[in-house]
């Protein structure tokens, strides 16, 4: 005899998982207001949408998923914007190579090296982003990435194997140039 | 090899500071407490917006193509002549401009 399902957990969200969406966010778009943008967003996602959670994953899985599907799609708009502007990125997307932080004799050597790293990360796919994100910045298990992904635990593995080549390879080209 | 391991460490390295940083960008965020309010407030002003654009957008598209098809009818067409009536109502002074300077085409 099939045993009553279990209703799962109501979904509860909290400003810690805010915070970790709004972080997500950021890595994907790179500067605060379209980051505040997309987490709200996220979060709106989330709240309307949690009687509809059915408990096949943990909360926070759903969660990722969702903020990463968001993040992805205001990213697209963003393009689709600047592309309609005809506008080029200001400066102010890349507030993390000009982080006031950075100073001192080796400025110029951080700040070449910050943007060969986000120049490495604009160059990976949306799944190779999503993949180096939760492993190398969250440290998630990449089991859990496999089911946030909706993907298999070997597709994971290829996809943060691939993405950290692609890095290294962007990064190396530029070390080069500046040789 | 060492290239390979010194680029790593490097990497590693690099990935670390973005990721203090995104951290450093994440505890700039306001209190936990006025999240839900500015949330609300900002998405409905937004929603609002959206929705003016929308509903003007809809009565404006309306209008210039009920108007276009009024003008464009042929001669001896009366589609349309019941509707004057409800038009003058609405926007009097408009319509009637448009109607009179219709008419005149339409009878030549």
């Amino acid at each position: 005899m099939d045993q009553p399902r279990a209703e799962p957990d109501p979904v509860t969200v909290t400003p810690d998982d805010y915070r970790r969406i709004f972080k997500l966010c950021l890595f994907y778009l790179g500067n605060r207001p379209d980051a505040e943008d997309a987490a709200q967003t996220a979060f709106e996602k989330i709240l309307r949408r949690r009687d509809r959670f059915r408990g096949e994953a943990a909360v926070s899985t759903w969660m990722y998923r969702i903020a990463v599907n968001t993040a992805l799609t205001v990213r697209r708009r963003r393009a689709l914007v600047q592309w309609l502007s005809l506008s080029s990125v200001p400066e102010e997307q890349a507030p993390f190579i000009s982080d006031p932080a950075v100073s001192g004799e080796r400025e110029e050597v951080e700040k070449r090296r910050r943007a060969g790293l986000l120049q490495g990360i604009e160059s990976l796919s949306a799944r190779e982003k999503t993949a180096f994100y939760l492993f190398h910045y969250e440290e998630l298990p990449q089991k859990e990435i496999a089911v946030i992904m909706t993907t298999s635990l070997a597709a994971v593995e290829s996809l943060v194997h691939k993405a950290v080549k692609k890095i290294k390879k962007v990064q190396q080209t530029l070390e080069d140039m500046s040789v | 090899m060492s290239n390979r391991v010194e680029m790593d460490n490097r990497l590693h390295d690099l990935i670390a500071v973005h990721r203090a940083w995104l951290d450093r960008e994440t505890d700039r965020l306001p209190a936990p407490s006025l999240i839900p309010n500015s949330f609300k407030e900002n998405r409905l002003s937004r929603q609002r917006g959206i929705a003016w654009v929308v509903a003007y957008g809809f009565t404006l598209a309306v209008l210039v193509i009920g108007h276009l098809l009024w003008l464009t009818r042929e001669p001896g067409d009366r589609r349309g002549d019941d509707l004057q009536p409800v038009l003058i109502e609405l926007f009097p002074a408009v319509v009637e401009q448009n109607i009179a300077r219709a008419w005149l085409e339409v009878s030549q």
